[in-house]
């Protein structure tokens, strides 16, 4: 039995359930459906018809005697991903970190400033800002020009269309989302505990490492979450800065269910990132389910 | 200074500005101290006076405008906090929340690379000293606010420094456990021999824990002295007023001689004061309620008409006008009824031992 508390409770969240339910979990459940589906002949799928070939494929490919052969193709991509993934969230750690706290000590009535400075980027579309990359990175673009301009060597670098070009582009549009959550913690931050760490005698790296750093660890997780995975899933500046050459998961799914028109394939590489994600967010609740710096 | 030792912090004609041009606060003005070694000395004064400001130019969190300050006979200007022999309990504590209560007092130990031997062995110590053994697992958050209390002291004590600064330790404490943490501090510092400076803005506190308080107001230091000097013989008006109830009397100065003053407070109202004033001069006198001596039928004194009787347990306060136009009171010992002896409407003879009337600077 239910007590009255109880039900009441449960009658608030209910329109927050009936969202997810509705905007997350069937669109989820339909997918994981249309990816144990046979693909239809020019697109879609073929109700009805059941099948883990979607799943096969991922690695494995039939050759002419249809023999499954091991096909790393997919795989290689799925591990690009993640290493650019992986190494755009160090990045924009190591760059966001300082920028938050140079930001978190600024004086306050620059700070809101700076938070605008930060959001500038989004004031432009995605699209547009990966454009403008393009035109700063293609030989003899603005990059090139500034170089041979202070004299740094001739000729064209060859940026654009490598995955250089697109851990570049990765790492400035996730920025910001590395930048804020970690400025949101260092503001909560009570200083004084730094104070008293420099009283104990810390000096100013020690009492970063030891003092600051952990306790801005909520802000530092969230901020790796949210350009680690977003990264994971990127597919507009694979497309455009890595030119069909840097392909990322993103794109070959997008593929799958644009010009490839394998639905199943698609639904099923969706399900292998959501599965791999959810392994790393496993991973890590189990690793910081204590509080930070708990363990030592 | 009577004693050859050098003081153990020295503060010489300090100022303190914060900000600057039309909008700047002079946190503290031309302030000179000596402490001598070993010494518990409170900084006392209302809120806003300079008291964490003078702490913080001492640990070396802020550099003073102008002066200087010397700890251990040394010139400190412009050495970092972590370079000072000093350590600070801060107000709100400033525990650090992520780790345990051991590595709180572990900290200073492991800034300054100690073997971790010893570090084990001083935690074990300061924590026995303050009597926290068996918590040493445990986060602040976990602890009640006279354990954190505890753990910030150990903490800072583990550094062993040469001055020890407190900044209102006691301030978020309840009253009894106030009480127990005061007699906790004195016995932690005869037991270490420390230099405390202990800053309060409870009066009390301050006569019952010091060897010598320095009374602030306005970023100046007004009065240094044992707690008797500044009880019994306050210099300002101020000092008077801020601890323990006064009565303050404006009075001019009509006579002078070997043995004191004679001051006239009204027609008919004259005071002897054991100090020494300028014949005509303005002054104001301080008199504490529990010297006043009350009497029915005294030949001299006084005349004063009583207005009202409050029973204080211990005591009982006479508030009086003497002269018809000036407020009074006194505070008579319990014994043998005082309180039933007056009544409101009673008039009454009022004296008050020369000694016990301070002429006090405004
Ligand atoms: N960083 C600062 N910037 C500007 N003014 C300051 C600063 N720190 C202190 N002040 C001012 O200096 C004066 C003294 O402050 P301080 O903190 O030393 O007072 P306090 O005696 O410790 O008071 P409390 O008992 O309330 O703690 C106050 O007027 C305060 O507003
Ligand atoms: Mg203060």
């Amino acid at each position: 039995m239910a007590s009255p508390a109880r039900s009441g409770r449960m009658l608030l969240t209910a329109p927050a359930l009936a969202i997810i339910v509705a905007f997350m979990l069937l669109p989820l459940l339909l997918m994981a459906y249309i990816s144990i589906l046979e693909k239809g002949p020019a697109g879609g799928v073929r109700w009805g018809a059941h099948t883990v070939e979607a799943y096969v494929a991922f690695l494995f490919e039939r050759d002419l005697a249809d023999e499954l052969v091991l096909n790393t193709d997919y795989l290689r991509i799925f591990l690009r991903s993640f290493w650019l993934a992986g190494l755009t969230t160090l990045i924009t750690l190591a760059i966001g970190f300082p920028t938050a706290l140079g930001m978190a000590l600024a004086p306050p009535r620059w700070r809101t400033f700076l938070i605008f400075l930060v959001t500038v980027p989004f004031w432009a579309n995605l699209l547009v800002r990966n454009y403008a990359w393009i035109i700063l990175l293609r030989n003899n673009g603005l990059v090139d020009q500034a170089r041979h301009a202070v004299g740094l060597g001739s000729g064209p670098l060859d940026l654009l269309y490598t995955p250089v070009a697109v851990l570049i582009g990765l790492v400035y549009s996730y920025l910001p989302f590395m930048v804020l959550p970690i400025f949101a913690s260092l503001e909560k931050l009570d200083w004084r505990l730094v104070e008293a760490a420099f009283d104990l005698g810390a000096r100013r790296w020690q009492a970063l490492r030891r003092i600051v750093v952990p306790l801005a660890m909520p802000g530092i997780v969230a901020g790796c979450i949210l350009v680690f995975i977003p990264g994971l899933g990127a597919f507009i500046t694979p497309e455009l800065l890595g030119g069909g050459k840097a392909l990322m998961i993103g794109n070959l799914i997008q593929s799958q269910f644009g010009a490839a028109r394998n639905w199943p394939f698609g639904a099923a590489l969706s399900f292998a990132l959501l599965a791999l994600v959810l392994l790393a967010m496993l991973a890590y609740l189990l690793r910081y389910r204590a509080p930070p710096g708990a363990e030592r | 200074m009577a004693d050859k030792a050098p003081a153990a912090v020295e503060v010489v004609a300090v100022s303190k500005r914060f900000g600057s041009g039309a909008d700047a606060v002079v946190a503290l003005d031309e302030v000179s101290l000596a402490l001598r070694p070993n010494e518990f000395f409170t900084l006392l004064g209302p809120s806003g006076c300079g008291k964490t400001t003078l702490l913080r130019l001492i640990a070396g969190f802020e550099q003073p405008s102008a002066g200087q300050i010397l700890i251990d006979g040394e010139p400190v200007a412009g050495l970092p906090p972590y370079r000072r022999p000093v350590n600070t309990v801060f107000q709100s504590y400033a525990l650090f929340p992520h780790m345990t209560v051991a590595q709180n007092v572990a900290f200073g130990l492991e800034m300054r690379r100690r073997p971790a031997a010893e570090i084990a062995a001083t935690v074990a110590e300061m924590l026995a000293l303050v009597r926290l053994g068996g918590l040493e697992a445990r986060r602040p958050a976990q602890l009640s606010g006279g354990q954190q209390q505890r753990v910030a002291l150990a903490r800072a004590l583990a550094n062993h420094p040469k001055v020890l600064l407190l900044d209102e330790p006691l301030s978020a404490l309840d009253l009894k456990l106030r009480k127990e943490m005061q007699a906790e501090l004195k016995r932690i510092q005869h037991a270490t021999g420390l230099t405390f400076v202990f800053v309060t803005h409870d009066q009390g506190e301050a006569l019952t824990m010091s060897d010598r308080i320095a009374v602030m107001s306005g970023g100046r230091v007004l009065q240094v002295g044992t707690p008797e000097d500044i009880y019994e013989r306050p210099t300002h008006r101020f000092v008077a007023d801020f601890i323990g109830d006064t009565n303050l009397l404006e009075a001019e100065c009509i006579a002078h001689d070997a043995s004191g003053s004679r001051c006239r407070v009204a027609d008919g109202i004259e005071i002897a004061t054991a100090q020494s004033a300028a014949v005509g001069t303005r002054v104001t006198l301080a008199i504490r309620p529990e010297r006043v001596e009350l009497a029915r039928a005294a030949p001299t004194g006084w005349p004063a008409r009583v207005e009202s009787v409050t029973y204080f347990g211990t005591d009982t306060t006479v508030q009086m006008m003497l002269g018809g136009a000036v407020t009074f009171q006194a505070r008579v010992q319990n014994r043998n009824g005082a309180v039933h002896a007056f009544a409101p409407g009673d008039t009454v003879r009022v004296s008050a031992p020369p000694d016990a009337v301070r002429i006090v600077a405004d």
